[in-house]
């Protein structure tokens, strides 16, 4: 099927209401009951409606046209369209009723297409679109397709090699649906879902290289993040050791006392180590308030000194629907990325934090533990004395 | 009725090269209501002595029981919790807690359920001339003889039959000191309270039921 010209369309009245077009429109398919370009505009169902998840699955014989197309040539909801290919007077010769070399599509619905060209001369492209469930027209073009092939075979002496035309995937990517994750990281889940479903009409194109690329400076932020994580973290227990260890033997006359009271070692141990606790819950509290409000603007102060170039031109290698892939992505700007590295504190996080500062405070509280545990309350009480 | 069992206690440090004997097989009986006196030379042992009936050291040779039980079957710090107080020289308090709050703690470390421990508390530093204000001032803003009051206080506050007594009066004027003696005495008369005390004082020792002598490592009745 080729696109041509709308004005050039030659509609042939079968009967009433059945037209067979007689040269080449665009089908664009899909298996969603709505499509990209719905949801962004591009296309606008003004009229009837658009296909249904059971018709998709029916692979039901239904079909969009555009306003200007059912104008020109005087269709409606309701009418009928017959396709054909180039060769089906030769092929319904050879095949006699064993093929039928052209389909048949209910209009269901009509919508604007405004998509904008370049070229004004070109708007016919853009009039020419149909949209249908992917799996209807493609079962057809498949079958078509083989029966092509056959008939070259019988006419013209070809073999497997002359006939082929390409794997199933170079021929069926026959329209390009592009899908925009909300977060980045989901891209592997998301692939491993999905790529099995939609083969064999569809292939998966993906990558987040550009979100990778401009996410590189964040990505070493976080490296360096981690390794002053890690050397805060060693710093605390042995800065949080020496200074408990400093307030059990400041406080060793109190210990003395609650010994002598009857007070157990372990029982004085837990109240020191519930008191650096809370210490050490309130301080990271703070931290995280005031990291939180200082976080975005620092954060974005460090992200803009490390700003990457835009490296969109490397996916420039000729490839069609890379080329859209290109369009698509060039959408996508470095604020886009750096926002969805937003700073901001989950719940999870939160009490990861507090998690990690009880740890620290159980190791730090090892070795005055052992303090507290040699402790001997006469001696303590006589020293004072 | 025996409420302190000494039997057979030797204790012993080396001191330089020599083996330096305190108590030597010492064995006594202390009997319930009673307000004993422990006197002796400086460095005679009394202070260890008292730290070994209060189970703040361990017996090395001997045993020590309480009410027929030794403390190895009771336990120290369960000993040191549920059946003794003891009051020091120093008070010994804990500074940062008002004087309410330092018998609050002692009231709740006992396994004694002791109801309205505030209310109790205040009563007890009352009877003692502690009035609510002072009460709830840290114990650091006290004088001297209030403190030792607040001591002796919490000493009765987790209710127990023995109080322990080192030099109670040794940073007192004698004014407050025989204040002091008046509770001590009042304590074994009114409340059945068994006072061992160890002191230099003879003012102290003359007041008390029994005065005993530490001399060679051994406790000798005076009185």
């Amino acid at each position: 099927m080729v696109v041509q010209n709308a004005d050039a369309v030659d509609i042939n009245v079968v009967d009433e209401n059945i037209k067979q077009i007689e040269n080449g429109v665009y089908i664009s398919g899909n298996n969603t009951d709505s499509m990209f370009e719905i949801d962004d505009g591009s296309y606008e169902v003004v009229e009837g409606r658009f296909y249904t998840l059971d018709e998709i699955k029916n692979s039901e014989k239904v079909v969009l046209i555009t306003n200007q197309f059912a104008d020109l040539n005087n269709l409606k909801i309701g009418d009928k369209l017959q396709f054909k290919g180039d060769n089906h007077d030769e092929l319904l010769k050879y095949f006699e009723d064993d093929f039928d070399p052209i389909i048949e599509y209910e209009i269901i619905g009509i919508f604007n297409n405004n998509q904008i060209i370049e070229n004004e001369n070109e708007d016919y492209i853009n009039y020419n679109v149909m949209l249908a469930p992917a799996k209807s027209f493609l079962d057809f073009e498949d079958n078509y397709r083989n029966a092509d092939m056959e008939l070259c075979k019988f006419l013209y002496g070809w073999n497997d090699s002359d006939s082929y035309i390409g794997t199933a995937e170079e021929m069926y990517v026959a329209q390009l649906p592009i899908i925009k994750l909300k977060d980045p990281d989901d891209l592997a889940s998301f692939v491993e879902d999905y790529e099995e479903m939609i083969l064999p009409y569809y292939t998966m194109n993906y990558n987040n290289e550009l979100f990778e690329n401009y996410g590189k400076p964040l990505d070493i932020i976080t490296y360096f993040s981690n390794l002053i994580l890690i050397t805060i973290v060693v710093n605390m227990i042995l800065m949080f050791t020496a200074i408990i260890f400093l307030y059990v033997k400041m406080r060793d006359n109190e210990i003395g006392i609650l010994l002598s009271i009857g007070i157990k070692k372990i029982e004085i141990m837990t109240q020191i180590f519930l008191e650096i606790l809370i210490i050490g819950f309130l301080g990271i509290s703070l931290a995280l308030f005031s990291g939180s409000l200082l976080g975005n603007k620092f954060g974005n102060e460090i992200i803009n000194i490390s700003v990457v170039q835009n490296n969109i031109n490397e996916y420039e290698d000729g490839d069609m629907f890379y080329n859209h892939d290109k369009d698509y992505f060039s959408e996508l700007t470095q604020a886009d990325v750096f926002n969805n590295f937003d700073f901001n504190i989950t719940k999870s996080l939160a009490i990861s934090i507090y998690f990690m500062i009880f740890i620290i405070v159980l190791i730090s509280c090892v070795i005055p533990s052992i303090l507290i545990m040699i402790q001997d309350p006469n001696k303590i009480l006589n020293r004072k004395e | 009725m025996v409420i302190l069992k000494i039997e057979n206690v030797t204790y012993s440090y080396k001191d330089g090269g020599y083996q330096r004997v305190i108590l030597n097989d010492l064995s006594y009986e202390f009997q319930e209501g009673k307000f004993y006196t422990i006197i002796g030379e400086s460095g005679s042992g009394k202070t260890t002595f008292l730290s070994l009936i209060a189970g703040l050291e361990k017996v090395k040779s001997g045993k020590i029981y309480f009410k027929d039980k030794s403390l190895d079957q009771i336990g120290y710090s369960n000993y040191r919790r549920n059946d003794i107080a003891l009051v020091f020289q120093h008070y010994n308090l804990i500074n940062y807690l008002s004087a309410i709050q330092n018998i609050s703690l002692a009231m709740s470390k006992t396994k004694k359920k002791i109801k309205k421990q505030k209310y109790v508390g205040y009563a007890l530093l009352k009877k003692f001339g502690i009035g609510k204000s002072k009460s709830d001032r840290s114990v650091t803003k006290l004088s001297g003889g209030e403190q030792q009051r607040v001591a002796i206080a919490r000493a009765l506050a987790s209710n127990v039959e023995l109080i322990l007594a080192d030099e109670p009066t040794g940073n007192l004027d004698k004014s407050t000191e025989i204040e002091i003696i008046s509770i001590f005495k009042n304590l074994a008369l009114e409340y059945n309270k068994t006072i061992i005390v160890v002191t230099h004082s003879s003012d102290v020792s003359d007041q008390s039921d029994i005065i005993l002598r530490l001399v060679d490592g051994k406790l000798v009745e005076m009185k």
